[in-house]
């Protein structure tokens, strides 16, 4: 039973982790909630579908097409959007409006072009693979897999480079990093790139694991939200790690109670820190 | 120049002809019927595809001739009960609306409320709904037709332990805890009755909770995605059969089809052979819950302004007249079956079992 609930946490916080590390990237250079990257999941889910079922594209080339789409996305609603607003001096309030005017926007064209009904991506979630008595389909393998390919990345990423040190800069002290001649704008863009990929990758997944409608992008934006709060966005470990805490968490409510406590679980322990350890789990406090 | 002057004169007989019918419609008395669906959030899918049906009967009712001009006006609720109150309100005040067809989710209540203080009739399509108000009917199956269809398979199949699963939703909540509180006097144990929040996307846990419990069947009613992902995640973790859905199996998404080979659902959704063929010719989509039903809704609803007597006087039929022929249409053979539809505006449709064979779902034979 612990097995099972183990290998559970890891499926779904797997999933969450994706998002949160995209979030979590995304925040520390450009710090607000930006729901555009809710839309951004459900464009990897809908461009991959659209490429494998309504062009006949095989899926190796539809899915690395459907992610640099989302990467294009993303920097083209930095580029034209929020950079433009940044510089007006708009608050983080006003990003927020404008992110969550367009994923309205995004939401609306989708359901327009795809219609409003569940889909799922191909075939390959059917494919199992069996350890004993215990079977796992692929795609969830997969899933955990990419997580953590991900993670080694942006940890190498933010550590080990001259990109990293940037986005260090940019995120400790704006100001200062523009000041010492860094084009802040250009590695907010590039950030925005990445986090596209990601978000793109995670949508992918989830359209072959649990598969996709207009809606999906918020739920599962605002689960890696909470899952990188939790974990705290200083470094990348926090919303790896935080992933898998809030599905801990969120699995041992469905055992213990009923799955309708799930969100509740994820709402309380959400609450509970932003009141208590703001800066999350695996992040020092500020003296 | 012959050609040109002939061609004038054919152009200037189409437009009077055309004129000719809009002096028609015009001199015919207008009925204004307002739709209130869930076209946008979490259900836009069901409320969509009852929009579909609706336009295709009200289309065919437009090639015919008929003793009123009937206009269609369609509000989104957005599944919140608040907006489906702003919309019946609207329709009735402002568009002067004599009738108003809704969907399920406590919003056919709402709309059944406000139509009824205003003798505007209600057509509503939702599950386990067993009482409507004077001026209602409602084309959806009933608890009682759904539990009978389904109890005469599980005792076929010698059922003892079932798991209930179902979604965070009025209609779920009506089925589910129905069969609750009736299977144990038919000598079948409930163990689990679960409801999930309509965002969740992770069934793993619950699954593995409720083969601890070691049920012999599991007997699901969500709405969508949840009937879908589950299944999945069903079949990927325990490779079983044993799950029926009480009504909802049929809006899974195709791609999920081969995985639910054998499996049998109660079919509140879909419609005749004959319906269901000619909406997916047009749509290219699956028929969604209370699709046809709405469509014999409009049928219903039509037939009866056509059909009920004028009093003295009256340009229209009264909404008590018409009412009153609805609750007595009796049987009726539509494109959801046939309902019989009782004195008090409560439909009975018939509910048969089907199950995926060969990719399609089929009516089990008895």
């Amino acid at each position: 039973m612990l097995f099972v609930l183990l290998i559970n946490v890891l499926i779904v916080g797997a999933g969450y982790g994706l998002i949160a590390m995209a979030f979590a990237l995304m925040s520390s250079v450009s710090p607000f909630f930006n729901m555009t990257l809710g839309s951004i999941i459900a464009f990897g889910a809908y461009g991959a579908y659209a490429l494998m079922n309504m062009l006949g594209i095989s899926p190796f080339v539809a899915i690395p097409l459907s992610v640099i789409f989302c990467a294009l996305i993303s920097a083209v609603l930095e580029y034209f959007v929020f950079t433009p607003l940044r510089k007006k001096g708009a608050s983080s309030m006003v990003l927020l409006v404008a992110s969550l005017g367009l994923y309205t926007i995004f939401e609306a064209i989708i359901h327009l072009i795809f219609g409003p009904q569940y889909q799922i991506l191909g075939s390959v979630s059917s494919q199992n693979l069996n350890f004993g008595n215990f079977s796992i389909p692929k795609v969830q393998l997969i899933t955990i897999f990419v997580d953590i390919i991900v993670f080694g990345f942006l940890y190498f990423l933010l550590t080990h480079t001259f990109l990293g040190k940037l986005v260090r800069a940019v995120k400790s002290n704006a100001g200062l990093s523009k000041i010492i001649g860094i084009n802040n704008n250009r590695v907010i863009l590039i950030v925005s790139c990445l986090s596209g990929i990601i978000l793109g990758t995670s949508g992918v997944l989830t359209g072959y694991d649990t598969g996709m409608e207009p809606t999906m992008g918020f739920n599962l934006l605002f689960k890696g939200i909470i899952a990188a709060i939790i974990g705290g966005t200083g470094n990348i470990s926090g919303p790896f790690l935080g992933a898998f805490f809030l599905s801990f968490a969120e699995n041992i409510g469905v055992m213990i109670w009923a799955s309708e406590w799930r969100d509740l679980v994820a709402f309380v322990i959400f609450i509970i820190f932003l009141i208590f350890r703001p800066q999350g789990i695996f992040e020092k406090k500020e003296p | 120049m012959k050609r040109l002057i002939f061609c004038l004169v054919c152009v200037l007989i189409l437009g009077a002809c055309k004129e000719e019918k809009q002096l028609q419609l015009q001199t015919k008395p207008t009925i204004k019927i307002g739709v209130n669906l869930h076209l946008t959030g979490q259900l836009a899918h069901t409320g969509q595809g009852a929009q579909n049906a609706i336009l295709m009967a009200f289309e065919k009712w437009q090639k015919k001739d008929t003793k009123y001009h009937y206009e269609l006006i369609f509000e989104d609720d957005m599944l919140k009960t608040q907006q489906a109150a702003v919309n019946a309100q609207k329709l009735i005040n402002v568009d002067g609306v004599r009738a108003i067809l809704s969907l399920f989710g406590l919003i056919d209540r709402v709309i059944d409320d406000i139509a009824n203080q205003n003798k505007i009739i209600s057509i509503s399509c939702s599950y386990g709904k067993a009482k409507v108000p004077e001026y209602g009917i409602n084309t959806g199956a009933q608890n009682e037709e759904i539990y009978a269809a389904v109890l005469a398979q599980l005792q076929k199949q010698n059922v003892k332990k079932v798991v209930l699963q179902g979604s965070q939703s009025a209609v779920s909540f009506a089925i589910l805890d129905y069969f609750e509180k009736h299977l144990p006097d038919d000598g079948i144990e409930v163990l689990l009755n679960e409801k999930h929040n309509l965002d969740i996307r992770d069934f793993r846990s619950s699954i593995q909770k409720a083969e601890q419990l070691q049920p012999d069947y599991y007997l699901i009613f969500g709405v969508e995605p949840m009937n879908s992902i589950f299944v999945k995640q069903y079949r990927e973790i325990t490779g079983k059969q044993n799950l029926a859905s009480l009504g909802s199996f049929p809006e899974i998404a195709d791609a999920l089809w081969p995985q639910m080979e054998g499996l049998w659902a109660a079919s509140l959704i879909g419609g005749t052979k004959e319906f269901t063929k000619e909406y997916q010719t047009r749509f290219h989509d699956r028929v969604h819950g209370c699709s046809a039903n709405l469509y014999d809704g409009l049928n219903m609803l039509i037939t009866a302004f056509e059909n009920t007597p004028l009093r003295n006087g009256q340009k229209i039929p009264d909404n008590k007249d018409v009412i009153q022929y609805l609750h007595h249409i009796g049987t009726y053979n539509g494109a959801f079956g046939t309902i019989q539809m009782d004195e008090n505006g409560i439909g009975h449709p018939k509910v048969e079992i089907v199950k995926m064979q060969n990719g399609k779902w089929q009516p089990i034979e008895e």
